[in-house]
C-alpha cells in the first residue's frame, strides 16, 4: 500500500502541493491589541446603504452608526430620549407647524462641511417620486410631502429649507409630537448630493460610495459576511466614543450564531428560539456571565382575512375567527412565554403624546370576548347571514402562509379545527408571492407582523384607512377614515387619545385583523459589554457602548 | 447514415478507411455467413442465473437487500403500529424524548416521530426510486440513441442536454410547483426534469468508449446488426459504470429534497419525508438530538444500502469481472 | 483540429443564447416580483411608483432585448434586492471565494476517492476493499447539512479547534472543505474501484501481466490512464459547479461565497441576479464540457475528434 502511494507520488504530491499553496495562499491575519473591540451579529446582510432606496432594518443599523441625523434616540432610564445629534439646538412655533434646527459645526468624514443643504437634498430624494422610496411613508408629515409624492407639486414646493448653510427649517402638514424621534431616523439623514451624482446608483453599495458622519467609518464589507467600523476622529463627540472598532458578523444560523457567542468570538446576541432563551437565561442568571435584556419590540403579530370573499365578508364570520383565537395559549403552547398576548393592535411600546397607549385603550379583544362568549354561535348567525348551508363544518378555508413560517399554520388548523369545527387548508407560499396575492386579494385568510416606524398610533392605524392598501384587506369603514383624518391632522392630545381609542375598537369589533401576540426580542450580552443602547423605534446606536476593562 | 448500412470494421481503430470510400455497398453481395454470428458471447438464461448466484455469495449486498426490505415494509405497515396520526399535533407533549408512548421521540408540534419518520419514508423512497427509475430509463435511451447516431445528431443532442442542465433549478422547481401544486409528482417532475442529464452523457461516454473494444469489433466482424451490439454487448459491459451511477441518483433524489425542504419548496407539512424532518430538527440539533438521530440514520442505512446492493449488482452483472 | 475546436465553440455559443433566453422568459412567469419582495411597507401609489422606477412596467420583450444589449456590453445589471449593487462585481467578488473552498473539497475528497478506490480495487473481494469501501460510503449517505453541522458542533463549539464562523484566515477553511470533501471522496472512490475493475480484466493486462510486468507499472502505463477518464468526464462540469457555491455549508459556516446568491436571487424574485448567475454558471459548464471533450482526446487515443464526423457504431 505505502509501496503503491510512493510509486504514484508524483502526481498525487503535485496535486497536495497545489492544494496547499491554494490553501496558504489565502491565510490572511487577524490582530488583536489593546484596543476596544466590540463583535454583535447582524442576522441577514444590508440591502443598501443608498438609503432612500431601503427599508430593511438591517441597512438602518448599519447606516446609523457612520451617519447621524439631526438628532440620535438614546434609552435614559428606559425611556427613549432624543438627543443633540447634527443639530445642536432647535426651536419649534407655537403652532408647533415650524421647526428650526442649528447644525453643528461639523464636517463629513472626508473633511467637507456639513450643510444645511445635505439635510435638504436627503430629505427630497426620500420625497422625490423619481426615487419611489420604500420608506417615504415615515416622513409624509411634512408640509407638501404628499402632493410631492403624488407628483402633484414639484419638489421645491416641499416643506424643508436650509435658511443658511446652517440652520434648516423643517414645516409640517400637521403637529407632530414625535419630529424629534424621526429626525433620528434614516428617512431624514443628510445626503451627500456630490456623491450621490458621482456613483450614481452604486452609491452606498460599498464603503468607499459613501461618506458619513456619524461616530463610525465603515472600513471593510465582506457581503454577506463582515462589516468592520473604526471610529471616526472628526466625528463632533469622538473623545466619547470608546470602541475603537466594531464589528458585525453577518450569521444567518441560530446556532451557529449562539455557538460563536458562547465561544467568545461575539459580544452580542440576539435569539429567536425559546430553546436558546431557557438556555441562556439559565446561564445569566445563575453565572453572571451574560446579561439579559429584553425588548417589547413595537411589533404585533395579526391574522387577517380577505374580506372581499364569503364567509369573511361577513363580520360576525371574522369576529368568530378572531375570538376563537385561544391567545393564552398561543402565549403559552406556541411562543411559550416569549411573546406577550394581544388583545389590541397596538403594541404596548407605543405611545401617544408621552401616553402609554394600551393603558389608555385597554383590552378590547378581551372586552369583545365577553360580549360573545361562544365563537361558534357566532360563526354559525354569521353564515346564516350569508346563507351559507351546512354549518362550520362544511366550511373550507384556505390559509396563506409564508413557506418559512408555517409552524404557526398548523397549529391554527387544529386550533380553529378544535374550536370552531372549521377546516384549513394550508397553503405556504414564498414571501414575494405571499406579498402579491396580498395586493391582488387573492386569499382567504393569512397573517404577518407588523412593527411601528415610529412612536405614534398612526403608524399602525393608518394602515387600515381606505385605499392605503399596505396590507390590502377589503375593508372600508368610513367612520374610521374619518376619526383617523381628525386624530392625524390634530395637536389636541385628547381627541387625538379618544378618536384612537375609538378607531382601534372600531377596527377590532369588526374583526378586520385578528392580532395574537405582541413581538418580543431576546439579547443576551457578556457583562463586560457596556453602555447597550436599544431604543425601539431607531436604530442601536454603538456610539454609547464600551468594554468594561 | 441509417446504422443498418454496410456493416464493417470502421472507426479510428481502421487506418486506411478512405480507401474504402471509393466503394459504396451495392458493390458488395452477400454470399452467406461463415459462422451463425453471435453464438459464444450470448447471455443465455444461465446469465442471470449466474448473477443472482453470484449476488447471494456477496453477503455484503445480501445483508443491504435485508435492511431495503426492512425500511420498506417498515414504511408500510410503520404508521400503523402507533395509535397516532402522522399530522395529529399535540402541543402539550411537543420535543419528548424516546419514551414507552412515543418510541422516537415527539417533534416540535407534538407529533409522533415514530409514525411520521415512516411516512416520511414513503415519500423519500419513492422520490427517490421514481426518480432514479426515471434518470435511468431516459438517460440510457437519450445516451444510448446519441451515441448510436453519433456525428451532428449526436453532438445536437449533447448540446441540448447543455442547455438542460444550465437553466437554473430553483427556478425550475418554482415553476413546476406552480402547475402541478406542491406534492411528490411536482418535486418528481422538477428534479427529474435536468436530472437525467447526467445519466445520458455518462451513458454516451461509456458507450463510445466501449465500442472501440476488441469483442464490439469482432462482433461486428462476425456480421451482427448494430442493434445487436448495442444490446448484447454495449449495455451490459456498460452496466457496471451505470449502476454504480444510479446508487449515486438515489442519494442525490434524497439529498436534493432534504435541501428543497431546508429553503423551504420541498415537501410541505402536514407531510413529511425524511429529509425535510432532518433539516427541520438541525436547527434544534443541540436540544433535540433524537429528532435529527432517527431521520437520519434511516437516510443512511438506505443510502448505505443503495451503495453496497449497487457495488455487489455490478460485479455480478457485469460480463467482465465474471471468473 | 482547429476548425473541430472552432465549431464547437460555436456551439457552445449558441447553447448559451439558448440558456440565457429560456432562462430570461421563464423567471417572469414565476409568481410574485421584486417590487413585491423589497419591503412590506410600500402603500399602493408607491407601488406603482417603483414598478416604473424598477422598469417592470415595460413590455418584457423590450426588457429581454435591454438585457442583450447590457450583455453584449459587458454589463449584467443591478441586484433589485440589494439595490445599485453591480452583478457583475459581487459574481467576480464572490464566485473566487465558493470556487476556492469547493476547490479544496474536490482536490482533497477526489485525492483520497481515487487512492481508496484504487486500493479498494487491488484488493477486491478482501477485508480491505470491504473496509475502504464502507469508509467512503458512509461519507455520503449522511445528509450534507448534518454532517456540517456535527464538525462545526464538535470541532468548533465544544472543542474549540476551528473558528465557527466566518472566512478569510486558514482555519476557516478546513471544517467547511472537509464537510464538503466526503461526498467527492465517496464518489471518486466508486468509480475509481469500477472504473479499475473494468481495466484489470482486459485482455491486454493479462497478456502484460503474462510477459512478466510489474503490477505497479500496470498500474502507471494503463489502469490509470483508462480508468481515470470517466472521472474527467465527471470532474470538468464538477470544477464549473463549484464556482456556484454550496448553500448549505456556506450558510451554516457564514462564508461570503456565490451560494447564497444563488438561492436568495430565486426567493427574492431579483431577475438581475438570476441572470448574471445563469449566464456566468452556464457558461462555465458548457465551455468545460467544451474543454473536457477536447481533453479527452488526450488522454484516451482511442476516442479522437474525429469521431464527431465518422462515428457510427
Amino acid at each position: 500500500m505505502l509501496n503503491i502511494m510512493k510509486k504514484l507520488g508524483k502526481k498525487f504530491r503535485v496535486a497536495l502541493i497545489l492544494s496547499l499553496c491554494l490553501v496558504l495562499s489565502f491565510a490572511g491575519s487577524g490582530y488583536a491589541g489593546e484596543e476596544q473591540v466590540l463583535r454583535v451579529p447582524l442576522d441577514a446582510e444590508p440591502d443598501s446603504l443608498n438609503l432612500a432606496r431601503v427599508s430593511d432594518f438591517y441597512s438602518a443599523l448599519v447606516a446609523s452608526q457612520i451617519i447621524e441625523g439631526l438628532t440620535c434616540v438614546a434609552l435614559r432610564d428606559g425611556k427613549p430620549v432624543a438627543e443633540p445629534a447634527s443639530a445642536e439646538s432647535w426651536e419649534v412655533s407655537d403652532d408647533q407647524l415650524t421647526w428650526t434646527f442649528h447644525l453643528r459645526d461639523m464636517t463629513w468624514a472626508d473633511g467637507e462641511p456639513l450643510k444645511a443643504e445635505d439635510f435638504v437634498y436627503g430629505i427630497g430624494r426620500v420625497l422625490d417620486p423619481e426615487t419611489a422610496s420604500p420608506i417615504s411613508g415615515k416622513i409624509r408629515f411634512i408640509l407638501n410631502a404628499g402632493a410631492v409624492l403624488n407628483g402633484e407639486k414639484p419638489l421645491s414646493e416641499l416643506g424643508v429649507k436650509a435658511l443658511d448653510d446652517r440652520t434648516l427649517e423643517i414645516r409640517l402638514e400637521h403637529p407632530v409630537p414625535y419630529l424629534l424621534e424621526s429626525a433620528a431616523g434614516t428617512a431624514m439623514f443628510p445626503v451627500r448630493r456630490d456623491l450621490v451624482e458621482k456613483y450614481g446608483d452604486a452609491y452606498g453599495t460599498d464603503p468607499d460610495k459613501i461618506v458619513g458622519c456619524g461616530p463610525f467609518i465603515l472600513k471593510e464589507w465582506v457581503h454577506n459576511s463582515s462589516l468592520t467600523f473604526v471610529r471616526n476622529p472628526s466625528y463632533w463627540d469622538a473623545e466619547n466614543v470608546r470602541l475603537d472598532r466594531l464589528e458585525m458578523r453577518i450569521i444567518a444560523e441560530e446556532t451557529a450564531k449562539v455557538g460563536e457567542f458562547e465561544n467568545g468570538g461575539l459580544d452580542i446576541v440576539y435569539v429567536y428560539s425559546i430553546e436558546w432563551v431557557k438556555q441562556l437565561n439559565a446561564q445569566s442568571d445563575e453565572g453572571g456571565k451574560y446579561v439579559r435584556s429584553v425588548l417589547q419590540l413595537p411589533e404585533t403579530r395579526y391574522v387577517f382575512f380577505n374580506q372581499q370573499v364569503p364567509p369573511f365578508s361577513n363580520k360576525k364570520v371574522r369576529l368568530a375567527f378572531s375570538l376563537a383565537l385561544d391567545r393564552e395559549e398561543i402565549h403559552r403552547d406556541v411562543s411559550q412565554g416569549m411573546e406577550k398576548a394581544a388583545y389590541g393592535w397596538l403594541p404596548p411600546s407605543m405611545n401617544l403624546d408621552g401616553a402609554n397607549f394600551r393603558e389608555l385603550a385597554g383590552d378590547p379583544l378581551k372586552e369583545l370576548a365577553e360580549a360573545h362568549p361562544d365563537p361558534k354561535a357566532l360563526l354559525i348567525e354569521g353564515l346564516e347571514e350569508l346563507g351559507i348551508q351546512g354549518g362550520p363544518e362544511a366550511l373550507k378555508i384556505q390559509l396563506m402562509c409564508y413557506n418559512a413560517q408555517r409552524d404557526f399554520a398548523e397549529y391554527l388548523q387544529q386550533s380553529y379545527k378544535a374550536s370552531l369545527g372549521v377546516e384549513l387548508e394550508i397553503d405556504p407560499v414564498e414571501w414575494p408571492v405571499l406579498q402579491e396575492r396580498n395586493r391582488n386579494l387573492d386569499y382567504e385568510m393569512s397573517y404577518k407582523s407588523y412593527c411601528a416606524d415610529f412612536n405614534d398610533p398612526s403608524s399602525m392605524m393608518d394602515l387600515w384607512i381606505t385605499g392605503t392598501r399596505t396590507i390590502p384587506t377589503g375593508w372600508s369603514n368610513e367612520r374610521y377614515d374619518a376619526l383617523l383624518r381628525e386624530a392625524g391632522s390634530s395637536g389636541d392630545r385628547e381627541l387625538r387619545a379618544k378618536n384612537y381609542v375609538e378607531a382601534e375598537r372600531l377596527l377590532l369589533s369588526e374583526g378586520t385583523i385578528a392580532p395574537y401576540a405582541y413581538s418580543a426580542e431576546f439579547d443576551y450580552l457578556y457583562s463586560h459589554v457596556d453602555g447597550f443602547n436599544t431604543p425601539l423605534f431607531t436604530p442601536t446606536l454603538y456610539k454609547y457602548a464600551g468594554i468594561r476593562k | 447514415m441509417s446504422p443498418h448500412q454496410a456493416p464493417g470494421p470502421r472507426g479510428p481503430g481502421v487506418p486506411d478507411a478512405a480507401l474504402l470510400t471509393d466503394l459504396s455497398s451495392e458493390d458488395f453481395r452477400r454470399v452467406g455467413r461463415l459462422w451463425e454470428p453471435e453464438q459464444p458471447p450470448k447471455p443465455s438464461v444461465g446469465y442471470w442465473q449466474n448473477a443472482w448466484r453470484r449476488l447471494k455469495e456477496n453477503r455484503a449486498a445480501l445483508l443491504a437487500l435485508v435492511i431495503l426490505a426492512l425500511i420498506a415494509a417498515l414504511c408500510i405497515v410503520g404508521p400503523g403500529l402507533t395509535p397516532y396520526e402522522h399530522e395529529e399535533l399535540n402541543m402539550a407533549d411537543k420535543n419528548q424524548g424516546p419514551s414507552a408512548l412515543h418510541w422516537f421521540g415527539t417533534d416540535k408540534m407534538g407529533r409522533d416521530l415514530f409514525t411520521r419518520v415512516w411516512v416520511g419514508g414513503r415519500v423519500s423512497l419513492t422520490l427517490a426510486l421514481l426518480g432514479a427509475l426515471i434518470d435511468v430509463v431516459a438517460g440510457l435511451l437519450y445516451g444510448g440513441l446519441a451515441a448510436w447516431f453519433g456525428g451532428a445528431v449526436d453532438n445536437l443532442m449533447m448540446r441540448i442536454t447543455d442547455v438542460l442542465s444550465s437553466i437554473p433549478y430553483l427556478v425550475l422547481v418554482v415553476l413546476v410547483s406552480l402547475v402541478l401544486g406542491r406534492g411528490i409528482p411536482s418535486l418528481l417532475v422538477a428534479m427529474t426534469l435536468t436530472g437525467w442529464c447526467q445519466m445520458a452523457v455518462l451513458v454516451r461516454g461509456q458507450i463510445l468508449q466501449l465500442r472501440e473494444r476488441g469483442f464490439v469489433l469482432a462482433a461486428r466482424a462476425l456480421g451482427s446488426s448494430n442493434w445487436t451490439i448495442l444490446r448484447r454487448h454495449l449495455f451490459p459491459n456498460a452496466l457496471g459504470v451505470i449502476i454504480v451511477a444510479v446508487t449515486f441518483d438515489i442519494p442525490l433524489f434524497i439529498f436534493g429534497e432534504a435541501f428543497l425542504s431546508y429553503i423551504g419548496l420541498g415537501i410541505q407539512p402536514p407531510m413529511t419525508s425524511w429529509g425535510a424532518l432532518a433539516s427541520d430538527a438541525q436547527q434544534q440539533m443541540r436540544f433535540y438530538p433524537w429528532q435529527l438521530f432517527f431521520p437520519t440514520l434511516f437516510i443512511s442505512l438506505t443510502m448505505l444500502s443503495f451503495q453496497l446492493l449497487g457495488d455487489g449488482l455490478r460485479d455480478a452483472l457485469d460480463p467482465r469481472t465474471r471468473p | 483540429m482547429t476548425c473541430y475546436v472552432l465549431k464547437r465553440l460555436i456551439h457552445a455559443l449558441v447553447a448559451l443564447f439558448i440558456v440565457t433566453s429560456a432562462t430570461f422568459f421563464l423567471i417572469h412567469k414565476m409568481p410574485g416580483n421584486p417590487v413585491e419582495a423589497m419591503t412590506e411597507k410600500l402603500p399602493e401609489s408607491l407601488r406603482q411608483q417603483a414598478f416604473e422606477r424598477y422598469g417592470f412596467n415595460r413590455p418584457l420583450l423590450e426588457r429581454y432585448e435591454l438585457f442583450w444589449k447590457r450583455l453584449l456590453e459587458g454589463d449584467l445589471g443591478q441586484s433589485l434586492k440589494y439595490r445599485g449593487r453591480s452583478v457583475g462585481d459581487t459574481i467576480a467578488r464572490y464566485a473566487p471565494i465558493s470556487g476556492l473552498l469547493g476547490l479544496v473539497a474536490l482536490v482533497w475528497g477526489a485525492g483520497w476517492g481515487i487512492v481508496l478506490g484504487l486500493v479498494a480495487a487491488l484488493h477486491r473481494g478482501r477485508f480491505l476493499d470491504y473496509a475502504v469501501m464502507l469508509l467512503a460510503i458512509l461519507g455520503v449517505s449522511v445528509p450534507n447539512f448534518v454532517l456540517a453541522s456535527l464538525l462545526q458542533y464538535f470541532f468548533s463549539i465544544r472543542l474549540g479547534w476551528f473558528p465557527v464562523t466566518g472566512w478569510g484566515e486558514l482555519a476557516h477553511i478546513v471544517l467547511p472543505a472537509l464537510a464538503l470533501s466526503f461526498y467527492s471522496t465517496a464518489q471518486y472512490a466508486r468509480f475509481m474501484r469500477a472504473s479499475c475493475l473494468d481495466v484489470l480484466s482486459q485482455d491486454y493486462i493479462l497478456a502484460a501481466r503474462a510477459k512478466g510486468m510489474s503490477l505497479l507499472w500496470l498500474i502507471r502505463r494503463h489502469v490509470l490512464r483508462n480508468a481515470i477518464l470517466p472521472i474527467v468526464t465527471l470532474l470538468g462540469p464538477q470544477i464549473a459547479l463549484l464556482f456556484g457555491g454550496a448553500f448549505v455549508v456556506e450558510r451554516l459556516f457564514s462564508i461570503p461565497g456565490l451560494g447564497f446568491y444563488f438561492v436568495s436571487s430565486v426567493g427574492d424574485r431579483d431577475y438581475t441576479m438570476i441572470m448574471g448567475q445563469t449566464v456566468f454558471m452556464a457558461a462555465l459548464y458548457i465551455f468545460s464540457i467544451l474543454v473536457v471533450d477536447i481533453l479527452y482526446g488526450f488522454i484516451d487515443p482511442r476516442i479522437r475528434f474525429a469521431r464527431g464526423r465518422e462515428g457510427n457504431l
